[in-house]
């Protein structure tokens, strides 16, 4: 199991390092400096910030320095806010957005796994067609369709929700709603394919000649084995309710990291950019570490080959 | 007499109509007695002792009777159609089962210990010391070395002939009155077959345990079962001693498997 | 009115080639039948046929264009009197004319992107499964570091450095979207290698091209079909998704997501400005996700 944990950590370092050398090689190749806004800049305040920024050595030499700030964390500073610095910006806006997807994913599961099971033990039926028909419609709504039409329906011609702005537990229902529905729908219809696939294995047979009760048969055979596509969904799952973030932020005007994000995207900040960019890209790489670890951990035949 | 087959017969509902697996099945075993069922794929003798055991899947359909002598002279068990709670008190505990394929009937995701004990602990009612100790003996009876440390290890760091002793000493555990064994040999290498059919035996002897063989391979029913059932397409073609069928097979298709074993 | 028709043409001549593929082995008859019994699938295809004809002719059919401002006339409800049939936006603006345009530029990024993502992970997916060994743990160690990348950031990262053109947009999805198809592709093409009538066919004096041509690629086309089927309504959510941002298509040209995004701010007020088009977006979505289901459970019957 350590070996295991070691070899996944290992395994994390190219991935990091195309991260960082993609990132890089991008805001290099990119036409223009960044640096060249829409008025001309005075040629010694220029000169003063691709010193600050550090433009004017080698490129290598930037890279180095770039790996090593990325390293410690440390992401400059923003260009549109000028006193400000990317860490800072970070340090505000993501426990917002760690609540809502956090929120969002807990939704989709704590919802999703019961669904999914009792559309596969009614398979065919009319519980079954249901929940299908639900959650490929559930697939099938984009977050910022689902986000103004809840918008309207509760907030505007209901005074049952605040349309917007955080606060109270109020505050979150529409917009957990909005980015978890399809992952709702996605772990209902992997779970159900899962459980209908375990159910016909031969263990489960084997379970029940051995006279376990149903209960046993489902929590310990069946439960455990189902589980497992759901557990390597939570790291795509994850990366995927970052991005869907983005827009319900906007949507709900939430003040979270997704909203700085798309800010500076418009306004081409390119510091803010990069930095949002890659800390998402380390916190999905993180979480993918913490996925399959957990999931060599529930599925011994991983661990060992 | 311990089980008492009657009139079974089984069909499956499907899309296009319902479709028999099995008709008019008969037959008894005593206890301590060993039946072969042979036949090729599909003659339905698979379906015969998964109905017995209430195991046949959704769609089928079973008629007939099967009556498990009950214990202590108290009144038989009747098996098809028997309420869930009645058909678990007899799986595991009374009839016990072996799968053809080691590899799959074992569940991957969990221990051998826990495989183990949780069907010592569902039916003998004892604590996990005792189950576990329970469990280590059986293992140490199929002879897997170093017992007690195996049990701590998952179904796929055992090779396929040790999987299947696993399953045997998981099937008698609970010294059943029969022990049905379909096909237990079929998936295994030629050279471990005959170490598992031993293993069965001698724990069989030990235990006065009665045996329902399953093979397609006469040769198999001929090294194991006093008796033996020829079934095709559902139907038993014929039922008598084993040496009586060798010797004076009285159906053409018994003829034709007899020709089909290969002489030395 | 020429090119409609031509581009009808075109869609029918297609029509003809699938069904005469469909009627070229009994395996693709099969699943055509099948799939012709799943109503819900059949619908959907109806449903989506009328849809692209109507973003084709659609904006023939009305007598606005979709960027005319007229300020006597704004926020309009859809009426069949004034020819707005689904209304007017903040400026005065057609949404027939705007929903169905935009209808247009979903569609096709969704097709064009596909298909870009069909070259590159067949392709990928193809050698990997065929060469197998090391080349093939090294190509997919690769698609895994893809995957745990975050896309969507590197995406508006992109359009953010380079700027924001709908060729980039083709380009920057597709190449993000083969993953998938790659995965499949190779797991498919690992298990046909290994197949007793490859072998058969090899023993049998066939050459490589031969076994390709009459093997490996009848028995792939089906898994493709069902993830194009798949991947469209992703491509034309994740185009939508960067429109509602504002980082995809500029104005004045539009999308389904641009306009929903426009509408969001006049929901209020004028609330067939977001449902209109969500729901064009929304039963596109869904029918492809019913095809694609029906295809896969058509070719794969054992679930059913």
């Amino acid at each position: 199991m350590l070996a295991y944990t070691l070899k996944r950590l290992a395994g994390v370092v190219p991935t990091l390092f195309i991260l960082l050398t993609a990132t890089f090689l991008l805001v290099h190749l990119a036409p223009g400096s960044p640096l060249d806004g829409d008025r001309p800049m005075p040629a010694e305040i220029r000169a003063n910030l691709e010193a600050k920024y550090h433009l004017d050595e080698p490129l290598i030499q930037q890279y180095g320095r770039y790996l090593a700030n990325t390293a410690q964390l440390d992401f400059g500073a923003s260009y549109q806010y000028k006193d400000t610095s990317v860490n800072d910006l970070i340090a505000t806006g993501f426990p917002v957005s760690l609540a809502v997807g956090g929120f969002s994913l807990l939704f989709a599961l704590v919802l999703g796994i019961p669904l999914g099971i009792l559309a596969a033990v009614r398979q065919n039926m009319p519980a079954d067609y249901g929940a299908m028909g639900a959650s490929l419609a559930g697939i099938s709504v984009p977050n910022f369709v689902l986000g103004p039409l809840m918008i309207l329906a509760f907030a505007v011609y209901n005074d049952w929700l605040p349309a917007g702005g955080l606060g109270g537990w109020q505050h979150y229902v529409m917009p957990v709603i909005a980015l978890g529905t399809m992952y709702l729908a996605y772990v209902t219809r992997l779970m159900r394919a899962a459980t209908i696939e375990v159910l016909r294995a031969p263990f489960i047979r084997t379970a029940r000649a051995k006279g376990l009760s149903e209960t046993r048969v489902f929590v310990v055979h069946v439960l455990p084995a189902a589980l497992l596509p759901v557990i390597s969904f939570l790291g795509p799952g994850a990366a995927a309710i970052l991005t869907g973030s983005v827009v319900v932020e906007q949507i709900f005007g939430i003040p979270g990291l997704g909203r700085f994000f798309v800010t500076a995207a418009l306004n081409r900040d390119y510091t803010l950019v990069l930095g949002i960019t890659l800390f998402y890209g380390i916190i999905i790489i993180a979480f993918n570490l913490v996925v399959d670890v957990l999931y060599g951990w529930l599925d011994p035949r991983v661990t060992y080959r | 007499m311990l089980l008492r087959v009657d009139n079974l017969a089984i069909e499956f509902a499907t899309y296009s109509g319902t479709v028999p697996a099995v008709r008019d099945l008969s037959f008894a075993t005593d206890h301590g007695e060993s039946v072969g069922i042979v036949g090729e794929s599909g003659s339905g003798k698979s379906q015969s002792v998964l109905a017995l055991m209430g195991l046949v899947a959704d769609n089928a359909r079973v008629a007939g009777s099967a009556r498990l002598a009950g214990p202590d002279d108290a009144a038989p068990v009747e098996l098809i159609g028997a309420r869930a709670r009645v058909l678990r008190r007899v799986r595991g505990a009374r009839i016990a089962m072996i799968f053809q394929d080691p590899m799959t009937a074992l569940n991957p995701h969990l221990r051998i210990a826990t495989q183990m004990t949780e069907l010592v602990r569902t039916h003998l009612g004892v604590s996990k010391r005792e189950a576990t100790e329970r469990a280590v003996a059986m293992l140490e009876a199929v002879r897997i070395p170093q017992a007690a440390r195996r049990m701590r290890a998952y179904p796929h760091q055992f090779s396929g002939g040790m999987r299947q002793r696993v399953m045997i000493a998981m099937a008698l555990a609970c010294e059943p009155e029969l022990l049905i064994a379909d096909e237990p040999t079929t998936a295994l290498d030629v050279t471990v077959q005959d170490e598992i059919l031993e293993t069965i035996a001698e724990l069989r002897a030990a235990t006065n345990t009665a045996l329902l063989l399953i093979t397609h391979d006469l040769g198999v029913v001929a090294g194991q079962c006093a008796r033996t059932i020829v079934m095709q397409n559902g139907q038993v073609v014929e039922q008598g001693a084993t040496e009586r069928i060798f010797e004076q097979p009285a159906a053409t298709y018994t003829q034709d498997l007899l020709a089909a074993i290969p002489r030395l | 009115m020429s090119r409609a028709v031509t581009k009808q043409a075109g869609g029918w001549r297609k029509q003809q080639a699938l069904d005469r593929a469909a009627a070229g082995n009994s395996l693709g008859r099969d699943a055509w039948r099948r799939l012709s019994a799943n109503r819900a699938a059949m619908t959907s295809l109806g449903v989506l046929v009328s849809i692209t004809l109507a973003v084709i002719i659609g904006p023939w059919l009305t007598s606005y264009d979709y960027f005319s401002q007229d300020y006597d006339a704004i926020w309009q409800a859809p009426s069949l009197a004034t020819g707005h049939w689904f209304g007017t936006d903040q400026v005065g603006r057609d949404l027939f004319a705007r929903t169905l345009t935009g209808g247009r530029i979903s569609l096709m990024v969704g097709i064009v992107t596909t298909l870009v993502s069909l070259v590159i992970g067949v392709t990928y997916g193809a050698v990997a499964g065929f060469i197998g060994g090391k080349t093939d743990s090294l190509m997919m160690r690769a698609v895994d570091i893809l995957y745990s990348l975050p896309f969507m950031f590197f995406v508006i990262l992109l359009v953010v450095f380079f700027g924001r053109n709908l060729f980039l947009l083709f380009a920057a999805i597709g190449a993000v979207s083969w993953l998938d198809m790659a995965r499949i592709v190779r797991g498919q093409t690992l298990a046909i290698k290994s197949q007793p009538y490859i072998e058969a066919a090899r023993m049998a004096g066939a050459g490589t091209a031969r076994i390709i041509a009459r093997h490996v690629v009848p028995n792939l086309a089906g898994i493709v079909v069902v993830y194009v089927t798949l991947t469209i309504p992703q491509v034309i959510l994740f185009e939508s998704f960067l429109s509602y941002l504002g980082l995809g298509v500029q104005p004045p040209a539009t999308s389904w997501g641009a306009l929903i995004n426009d509408g969001t701010g006049e929901m209020s007020v004028a609330p067939w400005l977001v449902l209109i088009p969500s729901i064009f977006l929304a039963v596109t979505l869904f029918c492809f996700n019913f095809i694609g289901d029906g295809l896969r459970d058509a070719l794969d019957p054992k679930d059913r």
